[in-house]
């Protein structure tokens, strides 16, 4: 539905040039909820705004829909008012001089497809149910809160109908409680539509919890592309797996099954790891701490250094031979003090070859 | 298959273009005229005019009067207008909205009414300020009509311009900085001295720069004040040359000076930008609002801000204006006294001629109206490429929009004047129109259209027209649907603004007014020329009263700070 091939994308300013799309591929399936994530300037917003017409990219070709929409090859660019698609935008971008019908209604009513008046209420109305606005219709633009301004802003989305739907953090500017509420409702809608979604933001939580594929970015590239939990379970590279939450690393040496870390010796799920310089990923979550010595490999002697309660668990900060391991755990039973048992499950741990540099 | 056919983003690009390529073509014009010669075997390169110019004494006794004026102008704007501003800005003055009202009133002021009223004032004759010293000291006189005399009053018309450039530099100190002084054990007369006065410091000198600027500009002082007295600056210099009272116009001399003075401006411009760029090193970007701190008036610091501020507007403001009313009234000119207000009459008033002055006041009301509309649509078109677009020289058309703010508009005068008169003559038939004065007035405003639009642009997010382009608006009807209504405040404030300033435009109407296309100030100013001062006084105050239904819109509707950028 949507296919982004080679794209490259320089800003040139007074500071030197940046890069911020380097030859990125991307395919996107029909009914495909595909997230973009990354951090501020990892060029993911320039991707979603070249896939909508907003930038010219330098080089490469983007199709939307089936229709060839860029290509530098060609020399063709369609202008954003000519590809159709629907747009969300971080600031909402509500247009403050209407009401919420008005809002839906302008594009049906000015746009490539003009439509009958009966058409367009009838539109208009689907829309704002869609969302649950459709009591506000009549309510002018700036008095409505962040989160209706962001429903009102979907629903003018959906209302021309399009085959792909665009979203630029959407929810970034709602408060905590309020994005849990429409991140929910973006998921529900985008199902029962059936539409095509890319979306950006830098939220590894919302990106997990709405993705069917999640394209991580960093540097005008694509890090690694997949769902969510192979992404999680099996990162291509730190970079990918430092983006999905805290870890713990540890460095060492390979041999044969075993890695000689600076806590100790592994035992590696596969036996073969090549030998050399290693480094291991451990999420919080997989250091299963005990009181009592627990029967498996890896188990290994740490200190608690503090235990902070955070509501459903707790954070330790363990010493294991000198290095400080993060460790989460339940908080169904008290936090556990003193010496402890730090067992780390083989096949919960991530391996990476180390950078020569 | 689809093809980007032509766009009306290129439809736009060329409708910016059309006042960007007349206004360099108008700032070529003098550079021309003053490097050929007609001979028998036609024209030729030559640098007689310079020749001539810098060769005659005159200029130089022009140069310097032009200098005294311009320093006395610009000292007197800033010895009123930074002090006002920083009681406005930085104490705690109560009722002081009153002051940003009367400063921008005082903005609207036609300066060659002031002017008239100054005459009616320190005449060496008939003043009345004059009289009444000499019943004291019978020898003594001031004498307005001197470089000094008239730069004093120039400078009283700028003072509200002043006022408004250093207010914003008022406003925008951070009061942290202030603070840590404070803490620091820095306070009252020191910290004034060494953090708030060289943190405004670039702010006022930038004030400075553009009021010498404007100053250099000036004609409607000098002409009034300065031309039956031959006193002579730079913009009443060029008027001669162009009207001599005998012989034969001399363009070449007019637009030889007219290059030196562009290329003074140039340089003045230049520097004020510097000079701001250097400001802008000190200001502490933050996205939060603060309020400066304010320094704590009490009893006598109110009584002597209001006092000072008073002074100012009296002196400035409504002396002049009254004094014009005033005489008005007289059958000739005498001082306020029993027998004077025993024979006040209206004869002025019905001695006015009126045909030529109802001619006047619809031409007048014409240029307002298409001026005003003219300039805020081309503007747009400008202000859209130059804020939203990517296209490239974008910044040059930028630059080219503002330069009729940076170049005296007697110099546009001259070139309109002479591509009027001796290029398009055959086949435009355009002088002696009043669309001639519709094209000069709208070049010369888009300048100020622009910066205004520019402001009021960035300050709308680019993601309210980005997201009707990606529904499948096209172009112009996101400007008309989502642009307009949300400049619409914008828009009536510059309108307005525009409107009141074409009301009292003089400068340009000077050379390219004919008995055909006359314009209210023209014919005041002509009553004026003639000698037959009461009588002009009466139109004058005509003049201010058929502006006051303007003014009142303008409050009401635009009850904002007169806009960024804007030049008296």
């Amino acid at each position: 539905m949507i296919r982004v091939a080679k794209l490259s994308k320089t800003y040139r300013g007074a500071s030197g040039a940046v890069h911020a799309l380097r030859e990125v591929d991307l395919d996107v399936a029909r009914g495909e909820f595909f997230v973009l994530l990354g951090p501020s300037g990892s060029g993911k917003t320039t991707l979603l705004r070249s896939v909508a017409g907003l930038e010219r990219p330098d080089g490469g070709e983007i199709e939307v829909g089936g229709h060839a929409a860029f290509s530098s090859e060609r020399k063709l660019f369609v202008p954003a008012e000519e590809r159709g698609v629907g747009m969300v935008f971080q600031s909402y971008a509500i247009w403050p001089h209407l009401t919420v019908f008005e809002n839906v209604a302008l594009p049906l009513t000015q746009g490539k497809k003009r439509l009958a008046r009966e058409r367009v209420r009838q539109r208009v109305a689907d829309a704002l149910k869609l969302v649950g606005m459709e009591e506000y219709a009549a309510r002018p633009a700036p008095l409505l809160s962040g989160g209706q301004q962001q429903r009102v802003a979907l629903a003018r989305a959906l209302a021309i109908d399009p085959e792909v739907l665009l979203m630029d953090e959407p929810l970034s500017n709602l408060d905590a409680r309020l994005r849990e509420e429409v991140r929910v409702k973006i998921k529900a809608v985008a199902r029962e539509l059936r539409v095509t979604v890319l979306y950006v933001t830098h939220d590894q939580v919302e990106a997990m919890t709405l993705a069917d594929r999640i394209a991580v970015m960093a540097d005008g590239r694509i890090l690694q592309a997949g769902a969510p939990d192979e992404l999680y379970r099996r990162p291509a590279s730190p970079r990918v797996a430092e983006f999905f939450g805290a870890i713990n690393w540890l460095r060492g040496e390979a041999r044969g099954g075993v890695v000689e870390t600076e806590i100790g010796a592994l035992r590696l799920a596969v036996d073969g790891a090549a030998p050399g310089r290693i480094v291991v990923g451990v999420r919080p979550e997989d250091v299963k701490l005990s009181a009592a010595r627990a029967e498996a490999d890896n188990v290994l002697v740490g200190e608690v250094r503090s235990a902070v309660f955070t509501g459903g668990e707790f954070l330790y900060d363990i010493e294991v031979n000198g290095k400080l391991l993060l460790a989460r755990a339940m908080s169904d039973r008290e936090a556990l003090k003193g010496t402890v048992f730090v067992h780390l499950p083989s096949a919960r741990m991530a391996l990476f070859r180390e950078d020569p540099s | 298959m689809r093809f980007s056919r032509p766009t009306q983003r290129s439809v736009l690009i060329a409708i910016a273009l059309i006042p960007a390529a007349a206004i360099v073509g108008l700032l070529l014009i003098p550079v021309w005229v003053s490097i050929r010669a007609d001979t028998d075997a036609g024209a030729v390169f030559s640098l007689r005019a310079y020749r001539a110019l810098f060769s005659d004494p005159f200029s130089y006794r022009t140069l310097f009067n032009t200098a005294i004026f311009c320093s006395i102008a610009t000292l007197t704007a800033l010895s009123f207008g930074v002090p006002a501003a920083w009681i406005v800005e930085r104490t705690t003055l109560p009722r002081k909205g009153l002051v940003f009202t009367f400063m921008t009133a005082g903005l609207l002021i036609p300066g060659f009414l002031s002017a008239m009223g100054w005459v009616f004032l320190l005449h060496p004759r008939i003043g009345l300020v004059n009289a009444a010293i000499g019943m004291v000291v019978p020898e003594w006189r001031i004498n307005i009509a001197s470089p000094v005399g008239m730069g004093f009053v120039q400078g009283l018309g700028l003072a509200p311009l002043a006022f408004i450039r250093t207010a914003a530099t008022f406003r925008s100190a951070n009061p942290e900085l202030e603070e840590a002084a404070a803490v620091h054990g820095i306070a009252g007369v020191r910290a004034f001295l060494r953090v708030t006065l060289p943190l405004a410091w670039p702010g006022i000198l930038a004030a400075a720069i553009y009021i010498v600027t404007i100053g250099l500009a000036a004609f409607e002082v000098p002409a009034v004040i300065g031309l039956s007295n031959r006193v002579f600056t730079f913009s009443t210099y060029i008027y001669t040359q162009v009207h001599p009272n005998e012989g034969a116009p001399r363009y070449d001399l007019a637009a030889a000076f007219g290059v030196f003075v562009m290329a003074l401006a140039g340089s003045l411009s230049w520097l004020y930008f510097r000079v701001l760029r250097h400001g802008h090193r000190f200001a502490v970007v933050t996205g939060r609002s603060y309020r400066p701190r304010q320094t704590e008036l009490g009893r006598g610091g109110v009584f002597f801000a209001w006092m000072f501020l008073s002074v100012y507007l009296f002196i400035g403001q409504l002396l002049p204006l009254l004094t014009l009313v005033w005489s008005s009234l007289l059958r000739y000119f005498q001082l306020p006294s029993a027998a004077a207000f025993a024979n006040l009459s209206l004869v002025n008033y019905r001695g006015l001629p009126w045909p030529h002055l109802i001619d006047g006041l619809k031409n007048t009301a014409f240029l307002m109206a298409a001026v005003s509309t003219f300039v805020l649509a081309l503007s747009l078109a400008i202000s859209w490429i130059v804020v939203r677009s990517k296209a490239r020289g974008r910044f040059v058309l930028d630059a080219v929009a503002f330069l009729p703010h940076a170049v005296p508009g007697i110099i546009f005068a001259l070139s309109a004047a002479y591509v009027a008169l001796f290029v398009l003559r055959d086949f435009v038939p355009i002088y002696g129109t009043v669309f001639l004065l519709l094209a000069v007035y709208v070049l010369e405003r888009t300048s100020f259209g622009t910066r205004m639009l520019n402001n009021a642009l960035a300050q709308i997010h680019p993601e309210l027209e980005e997201a009707g382009q990606v529904m499948g608006i096209a172009l112009f009807r996101r400007l008309a649907r989502i642009l307009v209504p949300l400049l619409a405040p914008a828009f009536l404030n510059g309108w307005l603004w525009i409107a009141l300033l074409t009301y009292r435009e003089l400068t340009i109407a000077s050379l390219l007014v004919t008995p055909d296309n006359v314009t209210l100030p023209m014919v005041i100013w002509g009553l004026w020329q003639s000698g037959s001062f009461t009588r002009a006084a009466a139109g004058a105050a005509m003049g201010l009263v058929f502006m006051l239904p303007f003014v009142a819109a303008y409050w009401y509707f635009g009850r904002r700070l007169a806009p960024e950028g804007l030049k008296a």
